[in-house]
C-alpha cells in the first residue's frame, strides 16, 4: 500500500484489513492513483531535468551551423575567388560578413557558457596537468588570427614542469579569454605572460602596454557587461560582449581559484592574475 | 591524392566542406546519413573520415563504434566534424578511437583542411602498419 495512503487511514484509526469488502475495492482504486501520481510526477521531473540538459546542445548546434556556413562560405570565396570579385567594395561587403559570422559565434558561446556557470550546470574537474602546456597551446593558436602582427606576446615559460589542479579545458578558455583580451585593448608595444608559484598557489599573469583601465572602472571590472571603457550609449561593443572578464571569474571561482587586476595605468598598461591551486 | 569522407546529414555543412576540399586538391566522398557514411567507408576506402555526431537514424559515435570495429576501416583515422561544443562528447570521441574533435564553427574551412592533412602527414610517418590494414587487398 502507498505509504500516503496508510497514513491517511492510520490517522483516521481505520485498519484497511478489516474493511468491509466495498470499502476494499474503494481503498483499491485510491491507491492504484497514488502510485499513478507518484510515477507521472517522476517523468514530468525527468522530462524538465533532460529538456533543461538538452537546451544546451539544440541551442549550441541549431544557432552554430548556419554561422558556420556564413563564415565558413565567406571565407571560401574571399580565398579562392578573389580575382572574380571585380568591384573592391565587395570584398570589404565579404570580409564583413565573415567578420560578423566570427563575432556571431563568439557572442552565442558567451552567452551559453554564462547560461550554464549562473545555472550551476557547468561541470568543474580537479585534475593534475602541467599550465605551462595550455599556456604554448594558446599562444599558438592565437597567433595565426594575430591581426597585430607588430605586437609580441612574450611567454617566460619556466624550465620545470608547473602543476596546477584544475579543469584543463576551462583553464585553456581563461588563458584564452585573458591574452586575446590583452591584444584587443593595446595598440603598441607587447604582451608578457608570467607563471609563478607563490604561497601555494600558482600565478598566472598577463601584463599589456594598453590603454589601461579607469580607477572608477575597476572595481566593477568583473560584473556582467562591463567592458571598461563607458557606459551603455559609449561602450564600444566591436571589442566584445563585456561578459569574457565575468565569465573568466565564475570558471576560475569554479575551479576553486581566484582572478584579479594586480594593476592598471592609465596609457601605461593592466596587468591581470589568475591564481590555481597547485598540484 | 588524398580521399576523405565527408559524413554529414546538413547540406549548409556537406556542400561547404566538399568545395573547401575539392580546392584543396582531395578526392570527396560525401554520405548524407550514418549508415551510408559506414557503407561508403567500406566501398571507397577513404584516407580519412570526417564524421558528424548528430544525425537522424545513426548517430556519429555509433557510426564510430562500427568502424573501429569493423577489419577493413578500424585502421582509417576518424575526425569527429560538429558543433556540439561539448568536453563530454570530445572526450567519448577520443575514448572510442577518433583522433581529433573539432568544433566547426571555431574554424574557417581551410583551417580544417590544414588540420587534415596535418594528421594525414603523421598517420603516414607514424602508422604505417595501421594503415597497410586499410589497404584494400588484392584480388
Amino acid at each position: 500500500m502507498h505509504s500516503k495512503l496508510f497514513a491517511q487511514l492510520t490517522q483516521l484509526g481505520i485498519n484497511p484489513d478489516q474493511l468491509p469488502q466495498e470499502y476494499q475495492q474503494l481503498v483499491q482504486a485510491v491507491d492504484q492513483t497514488y502510485f499513478e501520481y507518484d510515477q507521472e510526477k517522476k517523468i514530468q521531473e525527468q522530462n524538465i531535468e533532460r529538456s533543461e540538459d538538452e537546451f544546451f546542445s539544440i541551442t549550441s548546434h541549431q544557432l552554430h551551423t548556419p554561422l558556420t556556413a556564413i563564415r565558413g562560405n565567406s571565407s571560401i570565396i574571399l580565398t579562392f575567388y578573389k580575382d572574380k570579385l571585380l568591384d573592391p567594395e565587395l570584398v570589404t561587403m565579404l570580409t564583413d560578413i565573415n567578420k560578423s559570422g566570427v563575432r556571431m559565434v563568439e557572442i552565442v558561446n558567451d552567452f551559453l557558457n554564462v547560461f550554464q556557470l549562473e545555472q550551476g550546470k557547468m561541470n568543474f574537474k580537479a585534475e593534475g596537468f602541467d599550465i605551462r602546456n595550455i599556456v604554448n597551446q594558446v599562444i599558438d593558436e592565437i597567433k595565426p588570427t594575430n591581426n597585430q602582427p607588430e605586437i609580441q606576446i612574450i611567454f617566460n615559460c619556466p624550465d620545470q614542469p608547473i602543476g596546477v589542479q584544475a579543469d584543463p579545458y576551462k583553464t585553456k578558455e581563461v588563458v584564452k579569454h585573458l591574452i586575446t583580451n590583452a591584444l584587443k585593448f593595446t595598440e603598441k608595444g607587447q604582451i608578457t605572460v608570467n607563471l609563478t608559484q607563490e604561497n601555494g598557489m600558482v600565478k598566472f599573469s598577463v601584463q599589456d602596454t594598453g590603454k589601461g583601465i579607469e580607477p572608477v572602472q575597476q572595481s566593477v571590472l568583473f560584473q556582467k557587461f562591463q567592458p571598461h571603457d563607458g557606459d551603455l550609449l559609449t561602450r564600444d561593443t566591436s571589442k566584445g560582449t563585456g561578459l569574457g572578464l565575468y565569465i573568466s571569474r565564475l570558471m576560475v571561482e569554479g575551479m576553486g581559484g581566484k582572478i584579479w587586476l594586480e594593476k592598471s595605468e592609465p596609457n601605461v598598461g593592466s596587468v591581470f592574475v589568475v591564481g590555481l591551486p597547485l598540484t | 591524392m588524398a580521399k576523405v569522407l565527408i559524413v554529414e546529414d546538413d547540406p549548409l555543412m556537406s556542400r561547404m566542406y566538399e568545395k573547401i576540399f575539392s580546392l584543396e586538391k582531395f578526392e570527396v566522398e560525401v554520405a548524407h546519413d550514418g549508415q551510408e557514411g559506414f557503407e561508403k567507408a567500406k566501398l571507397t576506402k577513404p584516407t580519412i573520415i570526417l564524421l558528424d555526431v548528430m544525425m537522424p537514424k545513426v548517430n556519429g559515435f555509433q557510426v564510430l563504434d562500427k568502424l573501429k570495429m569493423d577489419p577493413e576501416t578500424k585502421g582509417v583515422p576518424v575526425i569527429m566534424l560538429t558543433n556540439l561544443a561539448s568536453e563530454k562528447d570530445a572526450e567519448t570521441a577520443m575514448m572510442k578511437g577518433a583522433v581529433k574533435y573539432i568544433v566547426k564553427s571555431k574554424y574557417e574551412p581551410n583551417e580544417v583542411t590544414k588540420m587534415v592533412s596535418e594528421i594525414i602527414a603523421g598517420a603516414t610517418r607514424e602508422e604505417v602498419p595501421a594503415a597497410a590494414d586499410v589497404t584494400p587487398k588484392a584480388a
